[in-house]
C-alpha cells in the first residue's frame, strides 16, 4: 500500500497528494506549532511543506515505509529557512485562503493559550540545546519517530540521532539539576523542572 | 546507511523507550495543537489547486525556455510583495562580458551595451537625480502604493498589478493582480529584510553604498545557489527599485551600490513594457544568457521599469513598467 503510494507520489498523482495531506497534515502542523509557537505561521509551514513535497516528489526514495519521516524532514528544512521556502512558493502562499477571525473559536483559543504557556516553558529548555539536538528531540520525543525514521528525516546516520538524543538528555538533566538546586522541588511528575513557572500556571488552571 | 544499523556488534534499537521516556519527563508537555477541520480542508484544497496549476505550468517547460521561466511565475503575487533570487536558472556572474569594455551581444531590440564605465557614470547621474527629490512625510500607519503593468509568463500578456505595502509592516499589505489575484492579502511584515522590505526598514539602512552593498551580499548569501553574489545583488536591488519606496537618500544609495557591482553595463536606449524609451543599465548572466535591464526616463532619470530577456532569440521572461507610486492612508486607496 505504502509502496504504491510512493510510486504515485513520485509520479505526481494529485489524488496521492490528497491522501498524503489527509494522513499527515496534522503531524506536520503539530511539529510546526511546537517548533515555532506560532499557530498562524504553522499553517504556512504546513502549506510550504506540502508544496515542497510536490516540488521534490521526484527525489522521494521509491522504497520505504511511512512517508511521515520524509515529510517531517522537508518540514525541518522549511523551518530552518522559512523565508527562503516562502519566497520559493510566494505566489502559491499568497493564494492560501485567509483565516477568518470568528469568535466561535473561544474554546480553541483558551486551549491555545494554555498550550502556548506550556510550549514557552518547554522551549526555554530546548533553547539550551544545539539545533541538531533540538531537531532530534522534537522528531523522536514529540513527533514519535523512531531513530531510523528520524535519521531518514534529517538525512543523518542513525548513530548520530542516537548520540544527539543522548546529549540532549545529558544537557537537559544538567539544567534540571540546576533548576532543582535553586527551586524547591514541589511539582509532580515531569512538571517540576521549571517549578515556579509551572506551579503558578497550574493554579490559574484550577481557578478556571 | 546500513553501516550504522550495527555498532559494536549490537543492533541499535529502532527506539529506546527508556531514553525517550526520560527525555519526555525532562520537559513540560508541548501541548497538543490541532489543525482545525475547516483549515485542514481549506489548506488541502489549496494544495490541490496549486498542484493542478503547476501541472499546467509544467507543460511549456519542455519548450526552449529555461527552467527559470518554467518553475512558475517569478514575481507575481509575492506574499511579502517582493523578493529577489527566485530566479533559479542561472550561473556565473556577468563579469565576463565587460572584459575590455567590449559590447555585449545585443538583445531583441538591437540595443547595444557600452560597458561598465558608462554604467557607473549613468548610475551616478541617476543617483544624483534621486537625491534631489523632496523628502516626503511618511507615517508608519500609511501604505506605499505602487501601480504597474507586468508580464509574468514568457512573452505573456501585460496586465495590471497594484500593490499596497504597510510603511511599518504592522498592517496587512494588499495585492491586486487580476485575474489570478483580485484582492490578495499580503499579511503583515514583522521581519522586513532586503527581500521583503518596508519603507521604515529601508529608511534605516546605511546610505553608504559600499556598506549597503555589503548588507545586500550578506542577506542574499544563500539565495539563487548557482548564481554569483553579484547577480543576486543586482536582482535584489532591481526588486527594491521596482516595488518598494524608500527615502530619496536610500534610493540614491541603491543606485550607487548597483554601480559597485562588476558586470553592470549601460544600454543607451531601451524600451519598457509600455513602449516608453529610456536609458538603461543591464546585467547579463553569462551562463543562462538572461539579461536584466532597468530603464530610466532620459530627461528626469526617473525609474520606468525592468525587463528580463533571454538569449539571442530575445524571449521576454519578465517585464514591468511602474506607472505611479504614492503614499496613501489605506490599503486599496490609489491617492
Amino acid at each position: 500500500m505504502e509502496l504504491s503510494q510512493r510510486a504515485r507520489i513520485r509520479a505526481g498523482d494529485a489524488a496521492a497528494f490528497a491522501e498524503l495531506f489527509d494522513a499527515h497534515a496534522q503531524a506536520v502542523y503539530r511539529y510546526a506549532v511546537r517548533s515555532t509557537s506560532d499557530w498562524a505561521a504553522a499553517e504556512d509551514i504546513v502549506s510550504l511543506t506540502f508544496l515542497e513535497a510536490w516540488r521534490l516528489r521526484g527525489k522521494l526514495r521509491p522504497d520505504g515505509d511511512s512517508l511521515l519521516p520524509w515529510l517531517l524532514g522537508i518540514a525541518t528544512n522549511v523551518l530552518r529557512n522559512a523565508a527562503r521556502a516562502a519566497r520559493r512558493h510566494e505566489a502559491a502562499l499568497a493564494r492560501v485562503p485567509l483565516r477568518e477571525a470568528v469568535p466561535d473559536f473561544a474554546d480553541e483559543l483558551v486551549g491555545r493559550m494554555h498550550d502556548a504557556e506550556q510550549l514557552a516553558a518547554a522551549q526555554r529548555a530546548l533553547a539550551a540545546l544545539r539545533r541538531g539536538e533540538r531537531e532530534v528531540f522534537m522528531l523522536c520525543v514529540w513527533s514519535g519517530l523512531g531513530y531510523a525514521a528520524a535519521a531518514e528525516a534529517l538525512q543523518v546516520p542513525v548513530g548520530t540521532v542516537r548520540s544527539r538524543l543522548s546529549r540532549a538528555r545529558t544537557r537537559l538533566q544538567a539544567l534540571a539539576q540546576k533548576e532543582l538546586r535553586t527551586t524547591e522541588p514541589r511539582g509532580v511528575g515531569g512538571q517540576h523542572w521549571m517549578g515556579h513557572v509551572e506551579l503558578s500556571r497550574s493554579n490559574q488552571e484550577k481557578d478556571r | 546507511m546500513n553501516a550504522f544499523t550495527r555498532r559494536g556488534g549490537e543492533p541499535i534499537a529502532s527506539t529506546d523507550p527508556a531514553l525517550r521516556a526520560d527525555l519526555g519527563r525532562l520537559l513540560p508537555a508541548p501541548g497538543d495543537p490541532e489543525l482545525p477541520r475547516d483549515r485542514h480542508l481549506l489548506l488541502k484544497e489549496h494544495l490541490l489547486r496549486e498542484i493542478q496549476s503547476s501541472e499546467l505550468a509544467d507543460v511549456p517547460a519542455t519548450a526552449p525556455v529555461t527552467a527559470a521561466a518554467a518553475t512558475g511565475p517569478r514575481r507575481p503575487g509575492r506574499r511579502f510583495a517582493l523578493s529577489a533570487g527566485a530566479l533559479t536558472a542561472a550561473g556565473a556572474v556577468a563579469a565576463a562580458i565587460v572584459v575590455g569594455g567590449q559590447a555585449a551581444p545585443a538583445p531583441s531590440g538591437g540595443v547595444s551595451a557600452t560597458g561598465h564605465q558608462q554604467a557607473v557614470t549613468l548610475l551616478g547621474q541617476i543617483a544624483a537625480a534621486a537625491d534631489t527629490k523632496p523628502i516626503a512625510t511618511v507615517r508608519g500607519d500609511q501604505f506605499v502604493y505602487i501601480d504597474s503593468k507586468v508580464t509574468t509568463e514568457p512573452s505573456g500578456p501585460l496586465h495590471d498589478r497594484k500593490v499596497w505595502l504597510s510603511v511599518d509592516g504592522t498592517r496587512a499589505g494588499l495585492l491586486q493582480e487580476p485575474p489570478t489575484l483580485s484582492n490578495a492579502s499580503l499579511g503583515t511584515n514583522p521581519e522586513p529584510n532586503v527581500n521583503a522590505p518596508t519603507y521604515d526598514y529601508l529608511a534605516g539602512l546605511p546610505t553608504d553604498p559600499a556598506k549597503l552593498l555589503d548588507l545586500i551580499y550578506t542577506q542574499t548569501k544563500n539565495e539563487g545557489k548557482s548564481r554569483g553574489q553579484d547577480a543576486e545583488a543586482f536582482t535584489t536591488i532591481g526588486d527594491l527599485l521596482r516595488e518598494s519606496m524608500a527615502p530619496p537618500q536610500l534610493t540614491a544609495a541603491l543606485y550607487r551600490a548597483a554601480a559597485l557591482i562588476p558586470g553592470v553595463v549601460e544600454v543607451p536606449d531601451a524600451v519598457d513594457a509600455t513602449g516608453r524609451h529610456g536609458v538603461a543599465v543591464a546585467e547579463v548572466d553569462a551562463s543562462s544568457g538572461i539579461r536584466s535591464t532597468w530603464i530610466f526616463d532620459k530627461k528626469s532619470l526617473d525609474y520606468l521599469g525592468e525587463t528580463e530577456v533571454q538569449g539571442s532569440a530575445g524571449t521576454v521572461l519578465f517585464e514591468s513598467a511602474v506607472l505611479s507610486r504614492a503614499i496613501v492612508d489605506k490599503a486599496g486607496q490609489t491617492h
